[in-house]
């Protein structure tokens, strides 16, 4: 699994981190009921805030990718879907593209009806 | 980069003659004259094997046992000698010579403390093994193969060619924040020799109704736990690899590597089996690290040219961006 985190993105560090863990996700590089790295280990690795990571993994939960268990830390829900993960992926790198060239959400949507 | 320590340039035959030639001699020419000093306090045969509980059960004489010291005390250490001066790469040459001269003393300072235990007894026949004198050859034993592997400089070797695909640098931005990890399990065939060797040794204690042999398949079971799966990260600290029980756990900083590249291997093959290793055949001869299994393996190149390795799946993304890390510094 690869983490990237660029500072000088407009998405916060979290968010970025959940993404890299949704795409090694949807890529089937990590696999379901695979544990992830400790919190503060991946804090430590990575040279950010420990809230930082717990917030990334604390979004992953709330889109079912991941379980957060005392003691046992982040792993792979086992219906984690590879293919949700994956348009779940895709989505956000939509949004982030779209933010670059100052759509709003409806211009989006409506070049994403256009296209469907 | 520069190495701290400036390397020798051959290898340091004369020091490893001293440590695994010289030094188990000079122990078991000590241990041969205190013997013969003891002959006449000492029951001829004296006791030289031990059964359960530290019983004697097997007699040689006098004359037999300190024999027995020499031939063991000189040829454990020219073994390890002869060993040393043909393995050529420094690690094993030092884990050679080490292993010769601790084990040579360790058989020479247990057949000599058991014996002079016996002095006063008219009857070898009645004498027990004391557990002191185990304890005592164990530590003489650790105590020496320590000194002969200080006494074994490393030295420089001509950097073999590079075994692997050199790793393509990943490309980072500038102030990018990246951390690599993957966990590696043990590959079958090992579990099953590992899980076979707990089996075999508990099974033995049992048998021997010896119980503390049963301290053998626990250390095993340990090992089986803490190398069943370990976890490789790279990050711009260098690369971390530490067991399921967070030991073993090594780190080697970024700043010693010199490059990384991607090999495959073959776990039997070239590293003679599984666990924390070091390679036995070419290109790997030298080579120490992690083969939990076979497959694509993370090979280090260090400043001091010495290598290392990680079998883990996905192992070109890790040489990628330790590349690309070396190429930021």
């Amino acid at each position: 699994m690869l983490i990237r985190l660029d500072p000088t993105r407009q998405e916060p560090l979290y968010e970025q981190l959940a993404a890299s863990v949704r795409g090694s996700i949807a890529s089937g590089d990590v696999r379901a009921g695979e544990r992830l790295p400790g919190a503060r280990e991946l804090a430590a690795s990575l040279g950010v805030n420990l809230h930082t990571v717990l917030r990334g993994y604390q979004l992953l939960r709330d889109e079912g990718l991941v379980e957060l268990r005392r003691g046992r830390g982040a792993v792979v829900t086992a219906g984690a879907d590879a293919a949700e993960a994956s348009l779940k992926h895709a989505i956000r790198e939509v949004r982030t593209a779209a933010r670059r060239l100052g759509l709003s959400a409806d211009d989006l949507t409506a070049r994403i009806r256009e296209e469907y | 980069m520069t190495t701290s320590r400036t390397l020798l340039e051959r290898a340091p035959t004369a020091r490893i003659v001293l440590a695994t030639g010289a030094i188990p001699i000079f122990i078991t020419g000590a241990a041969a004259v205190l013997l013969a000093t003891w002959r006449d306090e000492l029951p001829d045969p004296v006791a030289t094997h031990w059964g359960r509980q530290g019983m004697a059960d097997g007699l040689t004489s006098v004359s037999g046992t300190i024999g027995l010291v020499v031939a063991f005390g000189v040829g454990l250490g020219l073994l390890g000698l002869v060993l040393a001066l043909i393995s050529k790469v420094p690690v094993l040459v030092r884990a050679c010579a080490a292993t010769g001269a601790g084990v040579s003393s360790f058989v020479v300072v247990l057949v000599t403390l058991s014996t002079g235990a016996q002095r006063g007894l008219a009857d070898a026949t009645e004498a027990r093994i004391p557990g002191a004198a185990i304890w005592a050859a164990l530590l003489a034993g650790a105590l020496v193969g320590a000194l002969a592997w200080l006494l074994v400089p490393t030295w420089q070797v001509a950097p073999e060619p590079a075994a692997g695909e050199p790793g393509r640098a990943m490309e980072l931005a500038a102030g990018e924040r990246v951390s690599w990890t993957r966990s590696v399990r043990s590959a079958t065939p090992a579990a099953f020799v590992m899980a076979g060797s707990v089996l075999v040794t508990a099974g033995l204690a049992v048998a021997l109704q010896d119980w503390w042999l049963l301290i053998v398949p626990a250390v095993l079971l340990v090992m089986v736990v803490a190398l069943g799966s370990i976890r490789a990260t790279v990050d711009g600290s260098g690369l971390r690899v530490r067991g399921a029980l967070g030991w073993p756990r090594q780190h080697i900083a970024l700043d010693t590597i010199a490059s990384a590249s991607v090999v495959e291997v073959r776990a039997v093959r070239d590293f003679g089996g599984w666990g924390y290793r070091i390679g036995v055949r070419k290109p790997f001869t030298g080579v120490r690290g992690w083969v939990l299994r076979s497959g694509p393996g993370l090979l280090i190149e260090r400043t001091d040219n010495s290598r290392d390795i990680v079998v883990v799946d996905d192992a070109a993304t890790a040489a990628g961006l330790i590349t690309a890390l070396l190429a930021r510094t």
